[in-house]
């Protein structure tokens, strides 16, 4: 049976630096250096976006200085999501060739999916996946997932709401009307749910990454074995937060056509140094 | 005169595509695409939107420059199709 490397680790009040430790693990398995790996870890207050979003229309960077809510960018694609101490992220980086047939992302939401499904049937909540790519129970979404395919690498990462302050991320993320509108609802507290809601009763994050990766044994047919960050990932980590995860031009992103561009980039810039 | 314009359009999987683009003389001058759905290579993007410089805001020229930059450059979609490139621009300039 082969085996994986389970890693829980986490930097919360980094959130920098966590999205560099999450692209140098999936660098150091592409290149051969680590095995298949799943990580658990959390941020604390935080917005991260997709890839190819544009920072200034998805979020309110005003309140998210209000609200102490640092903004970063991953290097997946999908959509904002909102990050705090309740809400749990899991990562999958497999060297290619994958069992998942032709090493497709789209494919891999739903294995990852059904990972994830297995773990929360373990805590008693029935879960399913929708296409593309969201995790849903009673027709809510509680997980949503991003991931990328490199020359050597399928790489999918999601969060799941376990208990977390959902009243924020409406305040600090806009969601375009046409979206609300083909989801039927006015307001996004309305199309999303928590496990604790869903539980009936409180859950502690340990409990939670034991079925996780319980489910992931189950559905992937492996076996996890807790390891750690090598050192070639502690300095990987290192340079992708000093160069680009900790920069305001990644964060900002390609679109020059925002007129408040500038603005927007000071207010970056604020959120980085607040403490 | 260069004018801007910005659209939001919702593909059939859901996914939100976003275009700021400007416009002069019914041609594109420049188009940004953003969005929540996912392709690669991811730089990809940012090259559809230079290679549409000079294309007329017509729907045959947006299909036409669409789709050969994407098999050009083999870029790979989910949660959107060439299509949503075609139509976000043309909702963009209707406005």
């Amino acid at each position: 049976m082969e085996r994986w490397r389970l890693l829980d680790v986490e930097w919360p009040d980094k959130p920098y630096y966590n999205l560099a430790v999450e692209e140098a693990i999936a660098l150091a398995v592409e290149a051969g250096k680590a095995p298949n790996t799943l990580r658990f870890w959390r941020n604390d207050n935080t917005v991260v976006i997709g890839r190819l979003q544009c920072v200034s229309l998805e979020v309110k960077l005003r309140e998210c200085l209000n609200y102490g809510v640092k903004v970063v960018r991953r290097f997946t694609g999908g959509g904002a999501v909102y990050h705090d101490l309740e809400n749990l992220n899991y990562a999958v980086s497999l060297r290619r060739p994958t069992l998942i047939p032709g090493d497709d992302v789209g494919l891999g939401f739903r294995k990852v999916g059904e990972a994830v499904a297995l773990g929360l049937r373990r805590l008693g909540v029935e879960a399913c996946f929708v296409p593309v790519n969201d995790l849903q129970v009673g027709g809510r979404k509680i997980s949503g997932m991003a991931g990328s395919l490199l020359q050597g690498l399928l790489f999918i990462h999601g969060c799941l709401l376990v208990g977390s302050n959902l009243e924020v991320l409406s305040k600090v993320l806009r969601i375009p009307r046409e979206k609300l509108e083909s989801k039927g609802v006015k307001a996004p507290r309305a199309r999303v749910t928590t496990l604790r809601d869903e539980v009936g009763r409180s859950l502690s994050m340990e409990e939670v990454k034991e079925a996780l990766a319980l489910g992931f044994e189950e559905a992937f047919n492996i076996k996890l074995e807790r390891g750690r960050l090598t050192s070639w990932e502690l300095e990987k980590a290192e340079e992708l937060y000093r160069e680009k995860y900790s920069t305001v031009e990644w964060n900002l992103g390609p679109c020059v056509f925002c007129p408040e561009r500038d603005k927007d980039l000071k207010i970056l810039r604020q959120i980085a140094s607040e403490k | 005169m260069v004018k801007l314009y910005h659209a939001v359009h919702r593909s059939q999987n859901g996914k939100t595509l976003r275009v700021c683009l400007s416009v002069e003389e019914g041609k594109i001058v420049q188009a940004v695409f953003t969005g929540d759905f996912f392709a690669e290579p991811s730089e990809s993007l940012i090259r559809l939107g230079e290679a549409l410089k000079g294309v007329n805001l017509r729907r045959e020229d947006l299909e036409k420059a669409v789709s050969s930059f994407l098999r050009r450059e083999r870029v790979w979609l989910l949660g959107v199709e060439p299509k949503d490139f075609v139509e976000v621009i043309l909702k963009a300039g209707k406005v």
